[in-house]
């Protein structure tokens, strides 16, 4: 099994899905059986989570579009009928 | 080249410029209030990014990430107009900046602190530790756990080393967890009799300060 060291120097890589399957693997099977790990592991996964959560702010409003498309057919572009 | 060839190349063009730049003006515009943060400035450069995206759109691939390129663009005006440097941080230790994460974990635990992200709303505090964070990890923040980019394309949006988004990255968490704390503290969420101040002692929690 790979060292806690390890686990934590990769933690976020491994939240965010960047690293390879294989060393995936390794760090999923230390986290199965590692207490301490796991606990820090929930916790980072809870606070991403929050920052994750947080993307549904209000879109941009028609206005902001339509002035977008405005600015762009005066600008020569005839993609949009509209 | 004809007249009625021009026109044609040039409704092919505009065609393909609605149907893959357009859709991420939601994207874009989200992204650009996170880079301008004042509303009529976002709008500005949204309006600009599609403007010079247009003009460029020969130079893009169809296909290979439009959303990336127009986050390249609205990053590489917003940086011109601001007439900012090439200023680049020395922050290279991103398994320091776990380690130190992991630090906070134990001292939100200290402080019977660790289920705070289950058990409180903590979006206003978020959204404010966000915008106070410097521009560089920010932007890589935003890049990767908002807009939701891969490493690489945000090292793309930004012209940085994938070594640097990972570096700035962890930081930015940590920075961020650093705030929460504080600010969870300060709400009383915490025995007012176990409570330090403020955010967490710099040498208790940090990991080593490159910058």
């Amino acid at each position: 099994m790979i060292p806690c060291i390890e686990v934590i120097h990769q933690l976020w890589d491994y939240l965010d899905g960047e690293l390879s399957p294989e060393r995936a693997n390794a760090i999923r099977s230390h986290l199965e059986v590692c207490a301490g790990c796991r606990a820090v592991s929930e916790y980072e996964e809870a606070f991403l989570s929050t920052i994750r959560g947080l993307v549904d702010d209000p879109p941009p409003d028609e206005e902001l579009r339509h002035q977008v498309i405005a600015a762009l057919e005066r600008h020569g572009y005839r993609g949009h009928t509209e | 080249m004809t007249a009625s060839s021009t026109d044609s190349a040039r409704a092919s063009r505009d065609a393909a410029f609605a149907a893959e730049a357009l859709p991420c003006l939601p994207q874009v515009a989200r992204f650009a209030r996170t880079l301008a943060r004042d509303p009529s400035d976002a709008e500005d450069l949204v309006q600009e990014t599609f403007l010079r995206a247009y003009d460029a759109w020969a130079t893009y691939t169809p296909g290979t990430g439009c959303k990336s390129w127009l986050f390249t663009i609205c990053r590489n005006i917003y940086l011109r107009e601001l007439r900012r440097g090439a200023r680049m941080l020395a922050t290279d230790d991103p398994e320091g900046e776990a380690m130190a994460s992991a630090g906070l974990y134990h001292y939100a635990v200290e402080r019977g602190l660790d289920t705070m992200f289950d058990r409180v709303d903590l979006g206003p505090a978020v959204r404010q530790a966000i915008a106070a964070l410097p521009d560089e990890y920010r932007d890589v923040l935003v890049l990767v756990d908002v807009q939701d980019c891969a490493y690489t394309d945000a090292a793309g949006v930004l012209g940085i080393p994938l070594g640097t988004v990972r570096s700035r990255l962890f930081r930015a968490r940590r920075l961020l967890q650093q705030s929460l704390l504080a600010f969870a503290e300060d709400a009383g969420l915490v025995s007012r009799s176990r409570q330090t101040v403020g955010a967490p002692p710099a040498d208790e929690l940090e990991g080593p300060r490159t910058s």
